[in-house]
């Protein structure tokens, strides 16, 4: 298979995923038992009839469920997410103010953690089975084995509550509104505690992928040829075993940034991060089903694109991965 | 004779488990809380939703782990949240194992038409993010312990599914296949009786760690509210403890650290499984 029909198949599979995806959610919300009309406007015995009759023709809720999902469809071809039932504001608008406080979280925690991680991985292998790798070992499984809203509970008791080190929840400091560069500082200030809750989360995982791959290197012929030609043991590591072992923790960074936008949903409650997260919760609460299914939309469009962008490095880095499919 | 055979295999396979010993720290850590959680309804302690005593105190020789907000004994809760947790997390990682080994080795024995109908179900699921899933899900249709269990299983299945499907796919080539072929066995007949069994291991292992992330997941969505509000998880009290956790902080860290620890327990047994069954999967 050339390159060019191997792009073109997994754009096409992305494609018909994303289809799929989008048709579950709609049916799903759309057979919802329950009119958001009473959710959003209140009790029917309150409503008149024209306000009811007014809205559902508005939201399109008055034609058959098929053709409503063919429109939806069409929309959303042409870019358009409807407009939310309860800002009536359009739905990407919603949507865009939230991503950049989303991504800002969980960006910085994914490239913290995969930092840290592959840097404690591979130091832990060069100590392998001694205290500190058996010590590191035994945390992150801890921080693997703890849910992650409830980790930040505990961080932000201890260091929010009791050590008042920094903010309990929030974006910012609002009895003191900043300006200008100081303003961008009370932000990252807010986001110290959650971005270190999250990566806390996610760094079990790089570490573990580093730190086994690169026990198992250890056994190669090429490690001991090095320590036999008396190569200081901190170079073997950082420049020839990291070779070896940094492929799968990248791997998975990518991933992870696909999830990105949603991954966060829990952490924001906990810390009162006005992000994707709040907005999913906030608008499943209230029915707000265009920003919930606008939302879906943008969640499943990233992991997809990232994860055929991946498949399509990989074919290019390595020819074998075109003729598997 | 064959039933013997398979008596004593299974003991050296027990012999070769219990030697290892993060998965016998597992075992004595879950057996505890298992214990407790089945012996609770037998124990003197009071009933779960009974609000007898003085709200918000701290632990007291009255109530070992202290009161709630409406004045419920937290050791009672606790217990009985065990209950709750167990059974969704081992109901859920069941019902999300019989899935995805069912499909998982069907789309690896069958390729062509049906196999490429559940590798795409796979393919779908695998990007819906679960939880998301699962958030709209319990909005939609209402809370209760039943759709809990289900919704976990329906959205965390594909995981089990891809192990499943890649196992099966190298077992088939194996000789003792082609042999069953070869004396005119059917396909059904050799999945079933001779693939299966020979691939079933990782994915096992792999589902006592889907009892823990069904564990962490039904926390998760119980502490967003969406739990069953009719019976005490340890996710729910986390969630009812919130608006007290300065003043009252012990009403949701002690089902936290249950919840941990529990966690903890699963994980150990499950990790050691997989090292044990498959060392390339344990990498995770």
């Amino acid at each position: 298979m050339g390159l060019a029909s191997y792009a073109t198949k997994k754009i096409l599979e992305g494609f018909f995923t994303v289809i799929i995806a989008i048709t579950i959610i709609f049916f799903l919300v759309n057979l919802a038992p329950g009119n958001p009309i009473y959710f959003i406007a209140g009790d029917p015995v309150f409503l008149s009839p024209a306000v009811v009759e007014y809205y559902t023709k508005l939201w399109g809720l008055d034609k058959p469920l098929y053709e409503r999902y063919l429109i939806y469809l069409s929309n959303l071809f042409r870019g358009e997410l409807g407009n939310s039932y309860r800002f009536g504001g359009p739905v990407a608008q919603v949507i865009v103010e939230r991503i950049p406080l989303t991504l800002s979280l969980t960006i910085t925690s994914n490239v913290l953690a995969f930092i840290a991680g592959t840097f404690l991985g591979l130091r832990a292998a060069r100590s392998f089975g001694k205290g500190f790798d058996s010590a590191l070992t035994v945390t992150t499984f801890f921080f693997n084995s703890i849910p992650g809203f409830f980790l930040g509970i505990l961080l932000m008791l201890t260091f929010g509550v009791y050590l008042k080190l920094f903010p309990v929840a929030g974006l910012m400091d609002l009895r003191n509104p900043k300006t200008g560069i100081m303003l961008y500082l009370d932000i990252a200030y807010h986001a110290f505690l959650p971005v270190l809750t999250l990566t806390l989360i996610l760094l079990p995982a790089y570490f573990k992928t580093v730190r086994d791959s690169a026990v198992q290197q250890l056994g190669e012929d090429y490690v001991m040829t090095l320590r036999a030609v008396g190569m200081d043991e901190r170079r073997i590591f950082n420049k020839h075993v990291f070779r070896n072992v940094i492929l799968p923790p990248i791997t998975l960074l990518a991933i992870r940034l696909g999830f990105s936008l949603a991954g966060a949903a829990l952490i924001e409650n906990v810390f009162g991060w006005p992000g994707m997260g709040r907005l999913l919760l906030d608008s499943i609460r209230e029915r707000d089903y265009p920003v919930l299914m606008g939302i879906y939309f943008t969640i499943v469009v990233t992991i997809v694109a990232v994860s055929v962008v991946l498949d399509l490095i990989y074919g290019i880095l390595d020819p074998r991965i075109k003729s598997r499919g | 004779m064959a039933r013997e055979l398979r008596i004593s295999e299974a003991l050296r396979s027990a012999r070769f488990i219990f030697r290892d010993r993060s998965v016998v720290a597992g075992i004595v850590m879950l057996s505890f809380i298992g214990l407790l959680a089945v012996l609770v309804p037998y124990l003197n302690v009071p009933y779960f939703n009974s609000m007898d005593f003085p709200r918000f105190s701290p632990p007291s020789p009255k109530n070992p782990l202290g009161t709630d907000h409406l004045g419920r004994d937290m050791l009672a809760r606790v217990l009985w949240g065990a209950r709750v947790s167990l059974a969704i997390g081992i109901c859920a990682a069941g019902l999300a194992s019989v899935i995805g080994i069912v499909l998982g080795s069907v789309s690896g024995y069958f390729r062509g038409r049906v196999g490429a109908v559940i590798d795409g179900l796979i393919n779908v699921f695998q990007v819906i993010p679960a939880f998301f899933l699962a958030l709209v899900l319990l909005v939609i249709f209402g809370s209760s312990l039943y759709l809990l269990m289900l919704v976990i299983a329906v959205t965390t299945w594909p995981m089990i599914a891809r192990i499943m499907r890649a196992q099966v796919l190298s077992v088939k080539e194996r000789l003792f296949v082609e042999a069953a072929k070869a004396i005119g066995c059917g396909d059904i007949h050799i999945l079933f009786k001779h693939v299966i069994p020979h691939a079933i291991p990782p994915a096992l292992a792999y589902t006592i760690l889907e009892i823990g992330s069904a564990i962490m997941m039904e926390a998760g969505l119980s502490y967003l509210g969406l739990g069953d509000p009719n019976y005490p998880s340890w996710g729910r009290m986390i969630y009812e403890g919130q608006p007290y956790i300065v003043s009252a902080p012990w009403i949701s860290l002690i089902p936290g650290v249950f919840l941990v620890y529990t966690v903890i327990g699963v994980n150990l047994v499950g990790n050691g499984l997989l090292k044990i069954f498959n060392p390339k999967l344990a990498q995770r």
